[in-house]
């Protein structure tokens, strides 16, 4: 239709504090993709082409508005040397991790996304995204913050008791995983992805208050300085219960933040003057059998968003299942396309 | 500031890198001079402000082109890609800073003195929308532009219209400024559309030039630029000041007589100092200095130093020879990058913009001098006056051929072409002539470099024919 814009001048006005025609709708279509398009998820995890091809279906299909490079939050750990197991029909899961033994952290070495474990595979899906609609659509890389790459090279119970126990090694641990994960955004910034950093072990569903401050946020922190200093716009995602952490959050620099289990309008009341936010519809709503009005709370999400200063992105609170229903995901995208500020020009 | 001095990459050799080149280099660079790199500096809590980053972060948004590109690799060439490339975002947050902003559009730029001169107002140059395009590798906007009848059959400058159909390239300017008269056609049709979707524009009229009616066009001209003033008074509420407008004068005049001088130091004998995209950005930047005109002289006088350091010492890229004369200003850069790989250089160029490249006079009314320097304009005349600036170019850089970049469309382009091709070959100078590929159209893209390829080829022939 003329006049109407796309995603990435929609998303483009977003991050330059202008009000566009309306909030991005971007539910995180990432596992899903692979269903809709009719792979199975091993095959989705590595293999770009074949990433990049469900990740452009299932665009095409809901017409949704960003593309996401996204497989699991493993993607550094298992570059470094950790197992997780592939699996046909649900995401990847840890098996071993590499450090047995804290000594063992020495040993690590920070990996080459061109040639180690699956980094390969998202390098090859963005440079395929990009390429084929990079100009219309933004393309995002889900990149795992270093807390929880940690937690996938120790273990998540381990690493988590190291960060009460011995709380250097969880240092160590974390500034090696701050090196990976800024060598692999660079590599995915070249390749022609916006980073988004994730880092659900951060959750408040998880941890302290004050384990955030002193082990989670510091090193995310330093993550977006480096992206920054390319003036770079980072969206941050952090799933579970955030609500007794928002006014953390813009300690961390991010530019957006993706939020799953806390109230809109507190998040607008906390820190809705300082970040942008994007959320929160609830992924299992998604499933056939749930008997959540996804409409409604779709209506609800923008009413409030929409109100947000610094603006709004409607999304979904963390990965829409691999099993959503197609309906759902329609008719959440159609009532966020219906949505609009008070645009004038 | 950025001086050269201080300039980290200063000791590299000249030479032209890729974004990832850049990329990483960009990490050497101190965090006080990215930081301390800054447009509008008098707005002193601007966060948004800097500007000092690698093409990547530019390709990341959507300019898909600069991952192909290649790139100078000094840290003014970077400041002036930055600055350039943050035109679209600076619009934005000059809006949201409380300034007006002005579209001017078709043949002016000579106006911009004027436009700048009022408080608080910068302009820019929708036309110049053409290359979005190329950068984005993009058909987005020559879409938009068909939906209002504007297809293949127009110039490049129809994606003018696109943006300010999607809106969401620049902010809705608070006066437009089109031309009419002795003017593009196809950038007429676009302004045309553009006021027939409902937004206003101040009409301003060029005459047509000749050697006859000189005096009469700089009276009519200069009574265009009085009623563009009284415009502008009512749009403001402020009334011209003359010695604001001197002020302005004199800082254009210097970053016209800067762009000259890199001009000089870019056709000087030996190595090749720099990069032909690069100097694109320095001349175009006399438009509407890209929004910030005191950013804008700092950005090019950074960048002349840099070039000036290089001709003294004798340092530039190896194996670009030949040197060329390049007439109309390639919508896709690319192109230039090809020129360079196959060992040619820039030496010189028409980029139809000489309306804005002659020093403004001081001592006569103001609207008289605008009008003066304006009659000097491209496409105002014959196409002769044309042909004749192609040929001042070449004598004075000593130049062993020309390129012509057309315009598939664009109306000046087939009727001029012609009479250029004639006056160069008469200077027993070869000439090549194509028209500039659509974004996508790669096989024909591919015959353009073919055809470049064999022009550089039979001047290295004809070179080593005449030396032995």
């Amino acid at each position: 239709m003329p006049g109407e814009m796309n995603p990435r001048e929609r998303w483009g006005l977003l991050l330059i504090d202008e009000i566009p025609d309306r909030p991005p709708v971007y539910p995180l279509v990432t596992s899903h993709a692979a269903a809709a398009y009719g792979c199975d998820l091993i095959q989705y995890c590595t293999d770009g082409e074949v990433l990049a091809e469900a990740q452009l279906y299932a665009q095409r299909l809901y017409q949704h508005e960003g593309l996401s490079v996204f497989t699991d939050v493993g993607i550094i750990a298992e570059a470094m040397g950790s197992k997780y197991h592939l699996r046909e029909y649900e995401v990847p899961i840890l098996d071993s991790p590499i450090i047995q033994n804290p000594e063992a952290v020495e040993d690590l070495r920070i990996p080459d996304p061109v040639q180690d474990g699956r980094l390969p595979v998202y390098l090859e899906a963005i440079d395929k995204l990009y390429t084929a609609a990079g100009d219309i659509l933004p393309v995002f890389a889900f990149i795992p913050c270093p807390f929880t790459t940690s937690a996938g090279l120790r273990g998540t119970e381990e690493f988590l008791i190291s960060t009460a126990l011995a709380p250097e090694n969880a240092h160590k641990l974390l500034e090696i995983s701050l090196q990976a994960a800024v060598k692999f955004c660079d590599e995915c910034i070249l390749a022609g992805a916006l980073p988004v950093l994730v880092d659900p072990l951060a959750s408040g569903s998880v941890i302290s208050r004050s384990t955030f401050s002193q082990f989670a946020s510091p090193y995310t922190r330093r993550l977006i300085e480096h992206l920054h200093r390319y003036d770079l716009d980072i969206m941050l995602h952090i799933c579970g219960d955030t609500s007794g952490m928002l006014d953390l959050i813009p300690a961390t620099g991010a530019d957006l933040f993706s939020m799953d289990k806390a109230d809109i309008s507190s998040a607008i009341a906390i820190c809705g003057d300082k970040i942008r936010l994007a959320g929160n519809l609830p992924p299992h709503g998604l499933l056939e059998v749930s008997r959540i009005d996804m409409a409604q709370k779709a209506e609800e999400a923008v009413e409030k968003g929409i109100t947000n200063p610094k603006g709004f992105v409607l999304s979904t609170g963390c990965e829409a299942p691999i099993k959503a229903s197609p309906e759902k995901l329609h008719k959440i995208i159609e009532i966020g396309r219906k949505s609009h500020y008070d645009f004038k020009w | 500031m950025l001086r050269p001095h201080k300039n980290c990459h200063q000791k590299m050799r000249a030479r032209q890198i890729d974004y990832r080149e850049w990329h990483h280099l960009f990490r050497q660079i101190p965090e006080e001079l990215v930081e301390s790199t800054r447009y509008y500096r008098h707005l002193n809590d601007a966060e948004w402000s800097k500007y000092l980053f690698p093409p990547s972060t530019h390709a990341v948004y959507g300019n898909r082109l600069l991952r192909k590109l290649k790139f100078d690799n000094s840290l003014a060439s970077l400041r002036l890609w930055g600055f350039a490339m943050s035109e679209g975002e600076r619009l934005y947050r000059a809006r949201q800073s409380g300034y007006r902003v002005i579209a001017e559009m078709g043949d002016l730029g000579a106006v911009t003195p004027l436009v700048h001169s009022f408080p608080d107002t910068i302009s820019f140059y929708p036309d110049c929308l053409w290359w979005t395009p190329f950068l984005m590798e993009s058909h987005v906007l020559f879409n938009e532009a068909a939906e209002f009848g504007l297809g293949e059959d127009c110039c490049f400058v129809r994606a003018a219209i696109g943006g300010y159909s999607k809106r969401a390239y620049f902010p809705k300017p608070d006066l437009n400024i089109g031309v009419t008269g002795a003017t593009c056609d196809d950038m007429a049709a676009v302004m045309s559309e553009i006021a027939l979707s409902g937004d206003e524009i101040h009409w301003f009229e060029l005459p047509h030039r000749s050697e006859d009616n000189f005096q009469y066009s700089k009276k009519f001209l200069a009574g265009e630029h009085k009623k563009l003033c009284n415009k502008m008074e009512e749009l403001t509420g402020v009334k011209f000041s003359e010695s604001r407008f001197n002020d302005v004068v004199d800082k254009v005049n210097r970053l016209r007589s800067l762009i000259k001088e890199c001009k000089e130091l870019t056709a000087a004998d030996g190595l090749n100092p720099i990069g032909g995209i690069e100097m694109m950005n320095v001349e175009f930047s006399a438009l509407s200095y890209y929004a910030d005109l005191d950013e804008c002289l700092s950005v090019i006088e950074d960048f002349r130093d840099m070039l000036k350091a290089r001709v003294n010492a004798k340092e530039g890229y190896t194996g670009q020879d030949i040197k060329i004369i390049w007439v109309t200003p390639a919508a896709d850069p690319i192109l230039i990058n090809y020129l360079e790989e196959l060992g040619g250089r820039i030496a010189g160029s028409e980029y139809v913009i000489n309306q804005v490249t002659s020093r403004i006079r001081k001592d006569c009314s103001p609207f008289e001098a605008l009008a003066e320097a304006q009659l000097q304009g491209s496409l105002m005349g014959s196409s002769a006056f044309r042909a004749q600036l192609v040929l001042d170019e070449i004598e004075r850089t000593k130049a062993d051929g020309a390129i012509i970049s057309g315009i598939f469309g664009s109306s000046h382009c087939p009727f001029e072409t012609s009479i250029i091709i004639k006056a160069v070959r008469e200077k027993g100078l070869p000439v090549l002539a194509f028209d500039t590929a659509q974004p996508g159209k790669v096989k024909l893209q591919s015959q353009i470099y073919n055809r470049m390829q064999a022009f550089m080829e039979s001047i290295r022939i004809s070179r080593s024919r005449y030396a032995g």
